[in-house]
């Protein structure tokens, strides 16, 4: 490296002050103009934060909000060169440091996480699709799951109430966020562990229901087959109506 | 690609690009860290693009004059993203947007001292046997120099010959400039290395005081802009033209009038330029 470490320090302190840490004084021609520089700065981060945290940014007040931003900006270092997967840090951030908890918001870790989800599966790189062949469903027919998802335990119903009314019934739950093929748009299910355990068994390779069922009755020691395997049968069939689920 | 002008793709105004038969620009231009690794649909809206545009390409992360590492697992995606969209040109801001580890997402001026043109001329080096194609450079507007020990022309002047990559001429960011720094702004421009000039870019500002004018590409250009094109296309050789439009997106007729207007400018200096060369 030729740069010399006064420019460095140079650098780094009019980076610093951009995002609000301290900073020293150095040699300015304009010393003036210096909080439009971190006034920009700080408006990329609250845009680009609002936008992919419509949610959260609404349930929290704004000093709550202004508070985070501020904590992100001045004590992460965002590693990501694409802006737009910033948030990611930022929600991992805030997770990581237990701000939920700061602001006796217990909610908020699974609001950001929720609607991190949504823009990660929005926006996940195409790959290979499986090929549908046919409509039919049988039991034995065999199953793919659409690429595109991701299945996510919540410890707070924030994907179906408001984050205040969901801190009231702490549990756990099963969301399939996915993202429709043909239209690229997002939407999600709420599932059971049941649910979560058979589609994690079609995602790690193709198989169908009537192979999955020795591994559902033996890890839920079930009882009742026919009456499981009438209703699987049932939510494979909704699953394939929703393309979430393709016979391959 | 000469002559021809282009327009900053934005998702804002996406559909314009592939529904409007009227809005025909002659080529986009994109910053790859937004589309990088993006798949559904924008990558769809993308690829419906790509299919009807040439693309240049224009960064934001690169961080040229920052002290931390390249980032090359950045640039190797970079490198076959410009491959997989057989993009024209690839350009970067003279600048730093990286410092200290963290990205900062905005553009931060140069110290304009010599171990900074050392460093940046040979990290230019490094990106173009890198990426296997040359750089375009730009003018950044800043608001404050830092600790300068040259002036910002010789600055960029220095990097782009020792370096031997592309100019990107911002004649806007030179009238910014010029108007904050009180400097001449057709003198700066033609002072300037113009044999390297590749790439030209236009754009509106804003004056948020007397004596600032900050570089939004969130207004139309204005005439004194248009005039310093005018002068500074006298002096190079016919480039690609890009409009820049970020924010506040008015109506596509609006657009579409900039993108004439810089069009018949163009014509009426590199086209008799053209007709009268031996």
């Amino acid at each position: 490296m030729y740069l010399l470490h006064e420019t460095k320090y140079l650098q780094e302190t009019l980076g610093n002050f951009c995002l609000g840490r301290n900073a020293a004084e150095i040699e300015l021609s304009r010393p003036e103009v210096l909080s439009h520089y971190k006034r920009l700065i700080s408006n990329v981060f609250y845009s680009t934060l609002k936008s992919a945290f419509p949610i959260s940014e609404e349930w929290l007040s704004t000093d709550e909000w202004n508070y985070l931003i501020a904590e992100f900006m001045a004590k992460h270092a965002s590693q990501t060169p694409a802006v737009w997967k910033m948030p990611l840090e930022f929600a991992e951030f805030v997770i990581a440091n237990d701000y939920a908890k700061t602001l006796n918001r217990p909610a908020l870790n699974d609001l950001l996480y929720f609607e991190w989800v949504e823009i990660a599966v929005h926006t996940m790189t195409d790959t290979d699709e499986p090929k549908g062949r046919g409509s039919g469903f049988k039991p034995d027919s065999t199953l793919a799951l659409n690429p595109y998802h991701q299945i996510i335990q919540l410890q707070y119903p924030v994907h179906k109430i408001n984050a205040n009314e969901a801190e009231k019934y702490k549990g756990d739950f099963y969301i399939l966020v996915y993202r429709i093929i043909e239209t690229g748009q997002v939407r999600f299910l709420e599932l059971s562990v049941l649910h979560v355990v058979l589609l994690q068994l079609i995602n790690n390779g193709s198989v169908s229901l009537n192979e999955t069922m020795p591994h559902l009755i033996k890890q839920f020691n079930l009882n009742n087959h026919a009456d499981v395997k009438e209703h699987l049968v049932n939510f494979c069939k909704d699953l394939l109506k929703k393309k979430i689920l393709i016979i391959s | 690609m000469n002559e021809q002008v282009g327009i900053g793709f934005r998702r804002d105004f996406a559909n314009e690009f592939i529904d409007n038969a009227a809005f025909k620009p002659d080529f986009i231009e994109l910053a790859p860290e937004n589309w990088i690794g993006m798949g559904g649909y924008w990558k769809k809206k993308l690829d419906a693009v790509a299919e009807r545009y040439p693309i240049t390409c224009h960064g934001l992360s690169l961080s040229i004059g920052s002290a931390d590492e390249l980032d090359f697992d950045f640039l190797k995606q970079l490198k076959s993203f410009l491959k997989q969209y057989n993009v024209q040109i690839y350009s970067e801001h003279l600048s730093f947007s990286k410092a200290a580890n963290a990205h900062l997402y905005d553009l931060l001026p140069i110290p304009f001292k010599s171990d900074a043109v050392e460093h940046i001329v040979q990290r230019i080096r490094v990106v173009q046997d890198f990426l296997e194609r040359p750089l375009a450079i730009e003018n950044v507007s800043y608001y404050t120099s830092v600790a300068a020990e040259m002036t910002e022309l010789d600055f960029i002047s220095q990097i782009v010959s020792a370096s031997g990559c592309q100019l990107l001429l911002d004649v806007n960011n030179v009238y910014v400039n010029a108007f904050n720094h009180q400097y001449d702004a057709k003198a700066f421009i033609a002072a300037l290395p113009l044999e390297h000039v590749g790439y030209i870019h236009m754009a509106g500002h804003e004056q948020v005081s007397d004596n600032l004018i900050i570089d939004t590409h969130g207004e139309a250009i204005i005439d004194p802009v248009y005039e310093l094109f005018d002068y500074a296309i006298q002096l190079v050789k016919p480039v690609p033209v890009l409009l820049e439009r970020d924010f506040n997106i008015p109506e596509t007729t609006e657009l579409i009038s900039e993108m004439n207007s810089l069009r018949s400018i163009a014509k009426k200096h590199w086209e008799v330029k053209h007709v009268s060369a031996p």
